[in-house]
């Protein structure tokens, strides 16, 4: 009897055969982009020839046939060779490659949009700060014919292209049209180069190519710049660019009692390490959260140890209360090996799990008692030797503190279900 | 043997139906795959190796799919990272992608989220066992098997059990 894994695979081909069915008319251009690829590598290592030639586009010669309306050049018919650092010397217009009787497309209708950072959408702008805005070409087109729309949008400074996309699909089927929706691309956006990775006025251009299904390929139209190019001023380029390359911000490192929380919601994975998973995937992200500051005093250097009988804080007044200090908590640290990856702690005078008690004191601590309410796992079996922990450290508490969420966020709207609170405690000793 | 022009065009008679299955597994969307398969072809055969036999550079072309795919979410992942309020909406679908979504087994891969489907597909497809799986996504071995079994649990009701056939157990032991 079949089961999941024969299914999947029979189900997974059935939709390998229409992918593939589409993908017979790609052959040419993939031909196309890998002699393109393979030209730009032998020029990216020649060093001593790169300075003369980069910045050539080398065209294939025209098709017979061609219906050369007003403007697209040849170099519009290879969406593949738009590529940074080469000259933009394409016009507006139409270009009808094929013309059949059951072909038709009508010029398309649209704009180019800024999208806020808010979300919302504008047609009259001049510029924005990248980062806090992306402009998308929006539109439609009628097309009758079985066809592909493909769609890439380039960045264009000084003549140059500075940012490309890649290509971006839509079909239509005999009768109708597609809807296009072609994001532009910030300056540098350029796979591996990065030319005009700067601020300044930019004019962004969109390419269309109508293919035919099932006629071998080859582009039966192209349209640049149905509606006309659109030159905005974008400033902020670097700070975003070295924003998005790094791989994460660090949180803020204690002051005295202060540690800086985020607000970040429980962990719904069936894995036996969820923060610890939760840490792989970068948690907690500073950009996704909501943060605050949380006061914890008497914090004491983490180690291995924490996760076994010491404090992970110890305060000179059994009767202290904070918001957290009946939470259930519990610590996680990035690096860790050995033992349970979750330290169970409680706020207590009483016992830790060694017996040991200080009726004077209160102390975050683990304890026989201690529990921390995770998803259901498999079977998960963990040693116990004293774990090795370095790295950032992380006290997790079972709740988040509302009043200093609603200081911090006036007027937010937010649910607060299934909120936890990672407090950052700096680095394991 | 085959010359490098020719190993290309089998790769477009012969290979394009189990290419495009993958890519569509990992994807979900027929447009989506189609530029995958695509991207990872000419990733492949630009490259200055020695391709002489289609089984080779197939292999070659799926594990390409693979890294272009996973590299693809990382990307998406900074970007969530850098600018969450400004994520941009996936390309628009298709006609084909709205046709697999009258599929329930397609409804059902849709639903899932990327980093599952894609733990699926190279679980289920390519036989990628847990570790190898945790070690291309830098992910642990525990959040693997936790995908996979929110991927059971969303495709058993339509596609059957698994029937067993898994290259590692489910118990997780830390020492």
């Amino acid at each position: 009897m079949s089961g999941l894994r024969d299914n999947l695979e029979d189900w997974a081909l059935a939709h390998g055969e229409q992918v593939a069915a589409v993908m017979t008319t790609h052959e040419a251009a993939g031909r196309r982009a890998i002699r393109s690829r393979r030209r730009n590598r032998i020029l990216a290592t020649g060093a001593t020839a790169a300075a003369a030639v980069v910045g050539v586009v080398t065209l294939a010669s025209a098709v017979p046939g061609v219906n050369q309306q007003p403007a697209a050049q040849d170099l519009a018919r290879h969406l593949s060779e738009l590529v940074c650092g080469d000259p933009w010397v394409v016009s507006a217009g139409n270009t009808e490659y094929y013309p059949e009787a059951d072909f038709y497309f009508d010029e398309p209708r649209g704009d180019w949009v800024l999208t806020d950072d808010d979300g919302d959408t504008h047609t009259g702008y001049s510029g924005f700060t990248a980062g806090l805005g992306s402009v998308s070409w929006q539109g439609a087109i009628d097309v009758r014919g079985h066809t592909i729309v493909r769609a890439r949008t380039v960045a264009v400074k000084l003549g140059t292209i500075v940012g490309v996309t890649e290509e971006q699909y839509g079909r239509v089927r005999d009768e109708g049209g597609a809807s296009i929706y072609a994001n532009a691309p910030r300056p540098g956006a350029c796979g591996d180069t990065s030319p005009g990775n700067s601020s300044g006025k930019v004019t962004y251009h969109l390419v269309l190519q109508l293919t035919r299904v099932g006629d071998g390929g080859g582009p039966v139209a192209t349209i640049v710049d149905p509606g006309g190019a659109k030159t905005v001023d974008i400033d902020g380029v670097e700070a975003y660019i070295e924003a998005q390359a790094a791989p994460s911000v660090d949180p803020l490192a204690p002051r005295g009692d202060l540690y800086q929380a985020f607000a970040v919601p429980a962990p719904t994975s069936t894995s036996c390490t969820p923060f610890q998973d939760m840490i792989d995937a970068g948690e907690p992200l500073v950009f996704n959260h909501m943060q605050y500051l949380v006061t914890i005093p008497g914090v004491q250097p983490i180690t291995g140890a924490t996760w076994a009988n010491e404090p992970a804080a110890i305060v000179d007044d059994p009767n202290y209360h904070a918001w957290y200090t009946d939470l259930p908590a519990a610590i996680v640290a990035e690096h860790f090996k050995g033992g349970n990856p979750l330290g169970y702690l409680t706020w207590t005078a009483g016992p830790n799990v060694s017996g040991e008690a200080h009726p004077d004191q209160l102390r975050l601590v683990n304890t026989d008692e201690a529990t921390f309410p995770m998803p259901a796992t498999a079977d998960c079996v963990f040693t116990l030797p004293l774990p090795a922990v370095s790295g950032a450290v992380y006290l997790v508490i079972d709740g988040v503190d509302a009043s200093a969420l609603d200081d911090a966020y006036p007027g937010a709207d937010y649910d607060l279900t299934n909120m936890q609170t990672w407090v950052y405690l700096g680095q394991a000793d | 043997m085959a010359s490098q022009p020719d190993i290309v065009a089998e790769l477009y008679r012969r290979s394009l139906p189990r290419l495009g299955a993958y890519a569509f597994l990992l994807t979900g969307s027929h447009a989506e795959a189609e530029e995958l398969v695509q991207a990872a072809i000419v990733k492949v055969c630009a490259r200055p190796r020695r391709l002489t036999n289609l089984p080779q550079t197939e292999a070659y072309v799926r594990a390409a799919i693979r890294t272009i795919h996973l590299d693809g979410l990382r990307r998406q992942s900074r970007w969530h990272r850098a600018a969450p309020t400004l994520a941009q909406p996936d390309a628009v679908a298709g006609p084909a992608d709205h046709v697999a979504e009258a599929d329930v087994v397609g409804v059902a891969m849709r639903s899932l989220a990327p980093r599952v489907r894609t733990v699926v597909a190279m679980y289920y497809w390519e036989d990628l066992s847990v570790a190898e799986i945790a070690g291309a996504m830098g992910i642990s071995d525990g959040t693997v098997k936790g995908y996979l079994q929110d991927g059971r649990r969303a495709l058993a009701p339509l596609l059957g059990e698994d029937d067993g056939r898994e290259r590692s157990a489910v118990m997780e032991v830390r020492s």
